[in-house]
């Protein structure tokens, strides 16, 4: 399990992570969103034990993560530019991280390197952006990691080695208790794997939901009237982006449907519809939260 | 730290370095093997050209190898100077001690292996033991010197936050130290009368790794023993600094500000010191009139200023350019005026030592220059000569200094010193005007003063000029008796007997039987026994001459020296 107590991390008088406190647990998929400059990036490079905390600490599997080699050999981390050294190949780094990592699965390393189009001899620098991403996940997933930390993974992916990134994640984490943390903006591909989602905004945390519990808890509400209904009408359901158009209404609620639907229905509405949010317009409505709105 | 993980990071970092090693060893290969075998072949016996275009060969080796070390050095440690090898190597299970370490090991590794095997080589197709020897004496002290430039760029990438500063700073450490420590052991120089013990290449080479192979080209095995043992305990006290604050620098540190401000700050303390140190010179250059700075030095003459304002000027000198070399080194590791009044308060530190140490030269060092013993606790005064030229130092002793135990000649020795002195010190026992004037006088023709004491304690001082000459010719004759008694004959560089037209002239250094040279000297010290020092007489008179480094001792005899004149014939007519 990961455990984040009371993280703060300043660069200068900077305030990337401010006193942060969450769990992930085993098994896991978490998404880790949020503003540009909120921590995502601050977070992961905690959590691998690049930064040391200014306050807090990052707890995995009960222990400390900085200069902790034990832990460390359970993960492996692929920050947002992945680093090759000029003369690396996917080969000799698959060479020395095998003698690095205890969990290596050299047979897996070979099924991997089919599965991704290529050449293990090729010096990485030359290859593309997305190429690189793809060195870099062969080389993580035959670690065989217990957790696994992701930066901005999706960009330069085409939506085929996506898909095939997405199945290797669900894969480990069904077969081998995998936990994986995936900091992106890309929050269409979130809906697909993760589980869980922390939504981060200026170093604090906005939210922390299981992904599902995000679908089923908040709508939006298409609702309309014969009779003239004013706005203040609508706030003892506290929405979010109310809309008016007429006498026909649009917002976002947070709750349970049913008891929502039946609080709703007994103000006589003419229409109405309960309709599922994407994770992007969850974001969006929880940003508007804390007054990073759209304007 | 594991010694697997930094077997495997020093491996790896090899590996990814072979295509810099091959060039490397390539380069090393033709400087050394290759050419050393051309200029055999073009020298053929000539051992000592041989031997001397060697030197030169060993310069540019020693040269080419600090140079791709601290190439490659920087480069290996650069991994601590990127945001993404930072993310890497940060988040892999290695630990910060265990991935410097490794690096440190390869590098050292990667640069004198193939440097010890290809100077090996080179001595090899030398043909010559004196030649191999040399070549492989040059090769250990390399060992050590790259270990120390290893350490000394390992140290300063964990300080620095860039691959740049940790560049600047190792060059300009590197180049401005042993400019920096000359001026600082040199200061006192300007008190009459100073003795400086400090040896020259052991001090420049202990923070000046890249220079230092060419400050030991002089040195002997004792000094070198010396040198290479202070680098190599500077060293691992670097490496010892390196192993505590590795496990502290911040790895937001990359691509930023400087983890430690150590070398920084060192850098600005020399810097603007040596800065302060030139302004003060040409400052004061330009306003002494017995010193125009192109017009290259005058016979003293009345200066238009008085002492005390030329005190003003070199301090003004010194304040104007130390702090313009202190706001230039600010604006580059501040990049910009951030933080520039706090940093005067190290400017400010440093300008006020400077300033005290020159009130305690200025002032006469608390009755330094001033000193001189009483008649009656002197013991004995030893005078001999600080040049190099006209000095014999057989076997650690210096056999041309003179000793002088007479009560006459202690006073005129103590009267002289006297002189010295109240030519240095104006009648307020300040030394203003003399301080300078001093530093531009000639280093060379020093005299040597050591009393010793009745107590058994030792005052030692030192003069430019000749004041003591005149007792020094008086001593000639024994000192030239002290050089014959203890020089063994063979270690004369010639030995030349002259009588009318003929001589015979002996050179036992190049002489493989050195038997005529041990006759001649016996002979001769016989027959000096017997019969005393002669002067020259007649022009039927034998000279002989013994020299030995710069020194020459001259003798006249007549025919009553017959074992000497009978060895002459002996070995003339073999001749």
């Amino acid at each position: 399990m990961i455990e984040v107590k009371n993280l703060t991390k300043r660069f200068d008088k900077v305030v990337a992570v401010n006193d942060l406190s969450f769990k992930i647990k085993d098994g896991a998929i978490c998404g880790l969103s949020g503003s540009n400059g909120s921590g995502k990036s601050t977070l992961l490079r905690m959590l691998s034990g690049v930064y040391y905390p200014d306050g807090g600490e990052v707890l995995i599997d009960g222990e400390s993560v900085y200069e902790n080699m034990n832990v460390k050999s359970k993960f492996f981390s692929i920050s947002d530019y992945p680093y090759f050294s000029n003369e690396a190949t996917i080969e000799k780094l698959a060479k020395y991280l095998s003698k690095l990592y205890p969990n290596w699965d050299q047979e897996y390393y070979q099924k991997l390197c089919k599965c991704f189009p290529l050449d293990v001899k090729a010096k990485i620098i030359n290859m593309s952006k997305g190429m690189q991403r793809q060195a870099a996940l062969i080389l993580a997933f035959s670690t065989k990691p217990e957790y696994l930390f992701l930066d901005e993974i999706f960009d330069g992916l085409d939506p085929v080695i996506r898909q095939i990134l997405k199945r290797l994640v669900i894969e480990n984490v069904t077969d081998n208790g995998m936990t994986a943390v995936i900091a992106s903006h890309n929050l269409r591909e979130f809906e697909d794997i993760c589980d869980t989602l922390v939504v981060l905004h200026q170093g604090g945390m906005v939210r922390q939901s299981e992904v599902d519990a995000i679908k089923s808890t908040t709508f939006r509400v298409q609702i309309a009237f014969d009779r003239d209904v004013a706005e203040e009408f609508f706030e003892q359901f506290s929405p979010s982006g109310l809309q008016r158009d007429g006498r026909f209404f649009t917002f976002i609620v947070t709750g349970d449907e049913e008891r929502l639907r039946k609080r709703l229905e007994d103000t006589n509405p003419v229409f109405m519809e309960f309709l599922p949010l994407s994770l992007e317009e969850v974001f969006i409505k929880e940003m508007g939260g804390v007054g990073y709105a759209v304007k | 730290m594991r010694s697997s993980s930094i077997k495997h990071v020093c491996l790896e970092n090899i590996r990814q370095r072979s295509s810099l090693a091959i060039i490397y060893s390539v380069l090393l290969t033709v400087i050394m093997p290759v050419l050393v075998l051309l200029t055999k072949t073009a020298e053929g016996d000539n051992l000592p050209n041989f031997m001397e275009q060697l030197l030169s060969l060993n310069m540019i080796y020693a040269a080419t190898v600090m140079m791709f070390t601290f190439i490659s050095s920087v480069s290996i440690f650069s991994y601590m100077h990127k945001k993404r090898s930072v993310d890497f190597y940060g988040s892999l299970p290695v630990s910060r001690r265990e991935e410097f370490f490794g690096r440190v090991i390869a590098e050292y590794l990667i640069m004198s292996v193939p440097m010890l095997i290809i100077a090996v080589l080179g001595g090899l197709v030398a043909f010559e033991m004196k030649a191999f020897l040399m070549i492989l004496y040059f090769a250990l002290r390399l060992l050590v010197v790259i270990f120390a430039s290893v350490a000394f760029t390992g140290f300063l990438a964990v300080c620095s936050g860039t691959v740049a500063g940790t560049a600047v700073n190792y060059i300009l450490i590197n180049s401005i130290y042993p400019i920096f420590m000359l001026i600082i052991l040199g200061m006192p120089e300007m008190l009459p009368g100073y003795v400086s013990e400090f040896k020259n290449a052991i001090v420049l080479s202990v923070f000046s790794p890249f220079l230092s192979p060419f400050f030991m080209i002089d040195a002997t095995i004792g000094q070198l023993a010396w040198i290479l043992s202070i680098m190599a305990v500077v060293s691992i006290g670097l490496m010892y600094l390196s192993y505590r604050l590795i496990i502290k620098r911040k790895a937001e540190s990359a691509q930023s500000k400087a983890a430690f401000p150590i070398p920084s700050i060192a850098v600005r303390l020399m810097t603007s010191f040596t800065a302060g140190y030139v302004g003060a010179f040409i400052f004061y250059a330009m306003f002494r009139i017995n010193y125009i700075i192109f017009g290259g030095y005058r016979e003293p003459q009345e200066s238009s200023i008085t002492s005390l304002s030329a005190l003003g000027i070199f301090i003004l000198g010194f304040t104007l350019f130390s702090f313009l070399a202190h706001f230039i080194l600010h604006l580059i590791y501040n990049r910009g005026m951030r933080g520039f009044v706090k940093g005067l308060i190290l400017y400010g530190a440093q300008l006020g030592f400077c300033l005290i140490m020159l009130g305690v030269i200025v002032t006469g060092a608390f009755g330094y220059v001033t000193r001189i013993p009483d008649e009656d606790d002197i013991k004995y005064i030893v005078l001999s000569s600080e040049d190099d030229y006209g000095r014999v130092v057989y076997h650690g002793e210096d056999l041309t200094a003179v000793k002088i135990t007479q009560g006459f000649d202690i006073r005129r020795v103590r009267q002289i010193h006297q002189s010295i002195i109240d030519e240095a010190v104006d009648e307020n026992n300040n030394i203003y005007m003399s301080l300078f004037t001093a530093m531009f006088e000639d280093f060379y023709d020093n005299c040597k003063l050591k009393y010793t004491l009745k107590d058994g304690s030792v005052l030692v001082r030192s003069y430019k000029g000749s004041s003591f000459s005149e007792i020094y010719e008086e001593y000639e004759d024994s000192v030239s008796k002290n050089v014959l008694e203890k020089v063994d004959p063979e270690d004369y560089e010639s030995i030349i007997i002259s009588h009318g037209a003929e001589d015979y002239a002996v050179y036992p250094e190049d002489l493989k039987d050195k038997q005529p040279a041990v006759d001649i000297v016996n002979a001769f010290k016989s027959d000096f026994e017997r019969l005393g020092k002669q002067q020259l007489s007649d022009t039927d008179d034998y000279q002989i001459s013994f020299s030995l480094d710069s020194y020459t001792m001259y003798f006249y005899f007549n025919s009553e020296y017959t074992e000497t004149i009978k060895q002459y014939r002996e070995h003339l007519n073999t001749e």
